[in-house]
């Protein structure tokens, strides 16, 4: 496969000479300072310049792949642009490993995963796409492929040129992926509602009127529970995202109330608001511990359910500390220039991409 | 929880089944606690400090940790309380602050069984702000002279020994405490009966102690550094404390389960919950065995098991309805416990306290 051939054996010399080093230069303003809009193709292309998206989706060895996935999902986590991430995310956890196991049946596969890498295309984020996997129809047209479907919320960008679409195969129990060209004609956007403080991006509606597709757009097949391990690993690493973002709003939140000042004493030391940080506090470390466990056990049977655990941890508790900190800074944190507000928005916004229902997961 | 050597709670599990759950509801109903025959019985099985360091033990805190989550979940009540405060509350404090001459005379019959300990912090009017303790140690002919109440000890009402912290200088600073380890049989140790607690029903107790003279030897570390090396043993109590939160959540979580097998959406919640602390906790004993085990850290973990253990017995309460409300049934003994357990260590506002502090 590609990861294991071409990319391994280019990149273990580099990976073992400078990782750290690279990771560090993630969060160097400099580099930050160049990018004035964060788009996902623009969040690609600087993951490229700096050699790491080969080694962000490179799982062996797996310590230095956490390793960097971790810092990555630390550095997401300080950009503004909620949607952007969430796409970036997606391509590095989901679209990539899916396209690298359907390189050996597909060419087709193999050179978009590549472009893929170089940031210079994108694929949308479905949501829920496991479970619509069934309620899509496909069926061979002559030679071709005749789709059949409706996608309910897509995460869509002006980058998005594709959409990697699972569909159940009723023969077979896998799925087949197809790769469908976002500006074909019987690809319909039904609706369209921007996301809340980023307009490039919106959740859209798609429906899937006979889109006829050219047999090289059956890009070949996979195992249900592997597709299903790409997206717990998207989980896994979104929840890390999540909890770095609590992180940083649950400082900067301690900062500004140490310097406000009531009657010359620091608002963190009235214990009872030292109290409500400090149970945030404890409650954010044990999600962390969560989620780095999670990333520990991805290679075991429960890593599924540990994944939605964590995801759905962190989300809830970025949902709770943003809130709080908003509230805590009072008007300070309630302008929109400000990183609480900031990420209070993202925080509620980001409550789309639970890919599973927490309950179906975990009574399963 | 996570623990290698599977012989070995293997043969912990078996203890408990052979020895404590065939009569546990009895002793619950009856408030009685053969705890010196389960110290003895669980000594001569090799199970008492099997992870202890050598040597007593091969060092593998996971065992001990193991003990107590074990019979926190099959035990309800006093049982595993009694045994933790015993064993790796008091007996565990001697081992790592007494001269080797006090933990002769001592440590070797506590861990027989044939001594219990206690260790004594609260007062009757000083439970959370140790620093405002009225026990007092002054120097004496032989040694030094200690007064004072304390009152809510773990196994005080059969400890054959307690260690106490004691003002040893006024005001409040730091140095201002010593550890003693003091005799329940010297002269001037008056016991009190057991409180009338809504948990841990009969283990709970007090003493008046007036003019008690203990030898020079009897001082746990250096005079004055008592209350820095309660503290720092304040965290591997909240530890082993975590461990009883752990195994009695697990339990009770498994309990929900059942009753709400058709209803997952309930439970999602909450075990997501018991997912998280358990990953914390584990997360928790690693960084003790690394000796990278802060106050603050040790806070969070008990701060968080309260939580959890609050929110199941809750939810278990109004799952079970009725039977919740009934004496002795297991749902509202735990729902006792888990205010009990809250309270040992410190309570939810110290934790906050301490981590708030380090904010």
């Amino acid at each position: 496969m590609l990861m294991e051939n071409s990319l391994h054996s280019l990149l273990q010399s580099e990976i073992s000479a400078g990782l750290e080093a690279r990771v560090a230069t993630l969060n160097h303003s400099e580099v930050l300072a160049g990018v004035q809009t964060d788009s996902a193709t623009s969040l690609m292309r600087l993951l490229g310049e700096r050699a790491l998206i080969c080694d962000l989706v490179l799982r062996d060895p797996p310590t230095s792949w956490m390793l960097l996935n971790v810092h990555a999902a630390h550095w997401l986590a300080t950009r503004k642009a909620a949607a952007a991430v969430e796409l970036v995310l997606h391509q590095l956890h989901t679209a990539f490993p899916l396209l690298e196991q359907l390189g050996a049946q597909s060419s087709l596969a193999n050179s978009l995963s590549i472009q893929l890498l170089r940031g210079e295309t994108l694929v949308a984020r479905i949501i829920h796409s496991l479970d619509l996997a069934a309620t899509i129809s496909a069926r061979k047209n002559g030679d071709g492929w005749l789709i059949q479907g409706e996608l309910p919320v897509c995460l869509i960008g002006p980058d998005t040129q594709f959409i990697l679409l699972p569909v159940a195969s009723a023969y077979t129990g896998k799925l087949d992926i197809f790769l469908l060209p976002c500006n074909a004609d019987a690809v319909q956007i039904v609706s369209r509602a921007p996301v809340s403080g980023d307009e490039n991006y919106a959740l859209a509606r798609i429906n899937l009127a006979n889109v006829q597709l050219n047999p090289e757009c059956h890009l070949g097949s996979i195992a249900r529970e592997s597709y299903q391990h790409s997206l717990s690993i998207h989980q896994a690493l979104s929840a890390i995202t999540n909890n770095q973002s609590s992180k940083m709003t649950l400082t900067a939140t301690i900062e500004f109330l140490r310097n406000r000042l009531v009657n010359g004493t620091p608002l963190l030391k009235l214990d009872v608001l030292q109290q409500r940080l400090a149970a945030l506090q404890a409650e954010l470390s044990m999600s962390q511990a969560l989620a780095y466990s999670t990333l520990y056990a991805q290679r075991t049977e429960t890593f599924s359910r540990l994944a939605n655990a964590s995801y759905e941890a962190a989300r809830k508790l970025h949902q709770t500390i943003t809130a709080e900190c908003l509230h805590l800074g009072g008007i300070n944190h309630y302008r929109t220039d400000s990183e609480v507000a900031n990420s209070y928005q993202q925080s509620r916004w980001m409550n789309f991409f639970s890919e599973f229902s927490p309950a179906t997961v975990l009574a399963r | 929880m996570q623990l290698m050597d599977h012989q070995f709670s293997q043969r912990v599990d078996q203890w408990i089944n052979q020895r404590v759950t065939p009569h546990s509801l009895n002793w619950q109903r009856e408030s009685q606690w053969p705890i010196r025959e389960w110290v003895k019985s669980l000594a001569s099985s090799n199970l008492a400090v099997a992870g202890w360091p050598a040597p007593h033990g091969d060092s593998d805190l996971h065992k001990q940790l193991y003990l107590h989550y074990a019979l926190a979940r099959e035990a309800p009540g006093s049982i595993g309380l009694c045994i933790t405060s015993h064993l790796d509350i008091g007996a565990r404090c001697l081992l790592e602050k007494a001269n080797p001459q006090l933990a002769e005379q001592w440590l070797r019959p506590a861990l027989r069984g044939d001594a219990l300990l206690a260790l004594a912090m609260t007062e009757p009017q000083a439970g959370s702000d140790l620093q405002g303790i009225e026990f007092r140690a002054e120097k004496a002919e032989h040694g030094w002279s200690l007064s004072g109440i304390k009152r809510g000890i773990t196994n005080l009402p059969f400890a054959d020994a307690v260690i106490v912290l004691a003002r040893t200088a006024p005001g409040r600073s730091p140095f201002s405490y010593s550890l003693f380890l003091l005799p329940m049989n010297t002269r001037g140790v008056v016991r009190e009966n057991a409180l009338p607690t809504l948990g841990y029903i009969g283990c709970l107790g007090g003493m008046q102690v007036e003019n008690a003279i203990v030898p020079e030897e009897n001082v746990l570390g250096s005079p004055g550094a008592g209350l820095i090396l309660l503290m720092q043993h304040l965290a591997t109590e909240r530890l082993f404390v975590s461990a009883r939160m752990r195994g009695i959540s697990e339990l009770l979580l498994e309990k929900i389960r059942r009753h709400s097998a058709s209803h997952p959406a309930l439970v999602a919640d909450l075990i997501i919950q018991c997912e998280a602390f358990n990953a914390y906790f584990e997360q928790c004993v690693e960084n003790y065995i690394r000796q990278e085990f802060p106050a603050k850290e040790s806070a969070s973990l008990k701060y968080l098991g309260c939580r959890l253990l609050k929110n199941l017995t809750d939810k278990l309460c109004e799952l079970d309805g009725v039977t919740a409300y009934l004496n002795n049934e297991y749902t509202e003994i735990y729902h006792r416990e888990a205010m009990g357990l809250s309270l040992a260590g410190g309570s939810e506002e110290i934790m906050l306290a301490i981590i708030g502090n380090e904010l």
